[in-house]
């Protein structure tokens, strides 16, 4: 069963767009989703969390999942509104969610609501912005080091 | 004349210590700093202190193939206490720099600094939009030698240690007066003098704004003149201060274009 056809019998409301690359769900049925392709597509491991800045009022996240056996990737998306990007977060089912949410976090400025440490993990932690936004303005100095030449 | 006095002395530079001169010329003290000297610049004490993909390249130094010993540097510490060197080999990012420098504080003098690879350098790959990379680690700590590459060979490293041996083996010599480095002699200093260089610079000197400034205003007199004369105002003085004057057509310059945005790749992730 594919990734779309299982969402699309379990959940029918809650998938927004489907297709063979990646399935696009409301980002409130974000978990249910994911348990969704765990169960009926297998998705054991979640390996990697992305997102994407869409600058009018868009933004994404994209989650990687991976079935083993046999091999495939699966992939969901969610879209936030830009002003309010707040995503439920999978932490406490996939342990790897963790550590990707938080990096997500620390360079897009997505909010995960719910996850057990919601702070920084590259950046230090009084630094400002958000840099792999479009609108991010670069820094001109930082703690009495000049970031420009 | 003394040490303290010679021309060409830097003037933060503090007087060395002097002796009485009999003492001064003995041998045993010029000896003494050059054999100081001589035996440190044979016992480097690099700081094992890798960031980045340049540590690969200075722990391939240490080992056996190009073999780091050879020339006394093969004692990788791992506390900033018992080194003498610090190569700071990888990518020093603004969340790494306070710790880049608490290390160096935390060394013992005589210390020196290698700033190895390309982003220690100056930023290097990070240069433009590195939003997280000091662009040059003598932003930090200071550097006495550059090494470029990304990452360098092992053979550029020992280069870099070899050039910081000359370094360390100058320093007796700089004290006996005779300093390897060029220092441009003080302006205006006896040694200035006998090498021919003027105390002040040609557009330092006041002849030169003044003859500037009356060339300046004499063109501009006629200028007004002229206008003045065109505008058919025989009774205005050519002078400044004349309302007629002010018609003087002065080009101006367009103001250049706003520069275009430069458009944001479409796709950005994290």
């Amino acid at each position: 069963m594919t990734p779309a056809e299982a969402l699309r019998a379990a959940m029918p409301d809650a998938v927004e767009e489907a297709s063979d690359a990646f399935v696009r769900v409301k980002a409130e049925k974000i978990v249910e989703a994911a348990r969704v392709l765990r169960e009926k597509c297998g998705a054991e491991m979640l390996h990697q969390i992305s997102g994407v800045d869409r600058p009018p009022d868009k933004m994404e996240v994209v989650y990687h999942f991976a079935r083993l056996k046999p091999a495939e990737f699966l992939c969901l998306k969610v879209s936030v509104p830009r002003s309010n990007p707040v995503v439920p977060t999978l932490a406490h089912e996939w342990a790897s969610a963790n550590w990707g949410e938080r990096e997500t976090l620390d360079l897009l400025g997505v909010t995960f609501s719910g996850h057990p440490h919601p702070y920084r993990i590259l950046l230090p932690e009084d630094w400002e912005g958000h840099p792999l936004r479009k609108d991010y303005a670069y820094p001109v100095e930082y703690h009495g080091v000049d970031c420009v030449e | 004349m003394t040490e303290a006095t010679r021309p060409g002395r830097p003037s933060y530079m503090p007087p060395p210590e002097r002796f009485d001169p009999e003492v001064e010329q003995t041998i045993l003290l010029t000896k003494a700093e050059w054999l100081v000297d001589w035996s440190r610049k044979s016992a480097l004490w690099p700081l094992g202190f890798g960031l980045a993909c340049c540590a690969i390249e200075m722990i391939s130094t240490a080992m056996t193939k190009f073999d780091v010993s050879r020339f006394g540097a093969e004692v990788f510490r791992a506390t900033p206490r018992q080194a003498d060197v610090m190569i700071v080999a990888g990518t020093v990012t603004h969340k790494m720099a306070p710790r880049v420098r608490r290390l160096w504080d935390q060394m013992a003098d005589p210390k020196w600094v290698i700033a190895m690879g390309a982003c220690t350098v100056g930023g290097g790959p990070y240069f433009k939009y590195g939003y997280h990379v000091v662009k040059g680690v003598d932003k930090v700590v200071p550097v006495d030698i550059y090494l470029p590459g990304c990452p360098p060979r092992p053979e550029a490293l020992l280069e870099a240690i070899m050039r910081l041996q000359e370094l360390v083996e100058s320093r007796s010599k700089r004290l006996n007066g005779k300093d390897p480095g060029f220092t441009p002699p003080e302006k205006g200093s006896r040694q200035a003098k006998k090498d021919g260089i003027s105390p002040v610079e040609p557009w330092e000197t006041e002849k030169a704004h003044k003859f500037d400034d009356a060339k300046k205003k004499q063109e501009e007199d006629e200028a007004r003149a002229k206008a003045a004369k065109k505008a058919a105002a025989p009774a205005a003085p050519a002078g400044e201060g004349a309302p007629g004057a002010a018609a003087a057509p002065k080009p101006e310059r367009p103001a250049r274009p706003p520069k275009p945005p430069e458009t944001p790749n479409p796709e950005g992730s994290a």
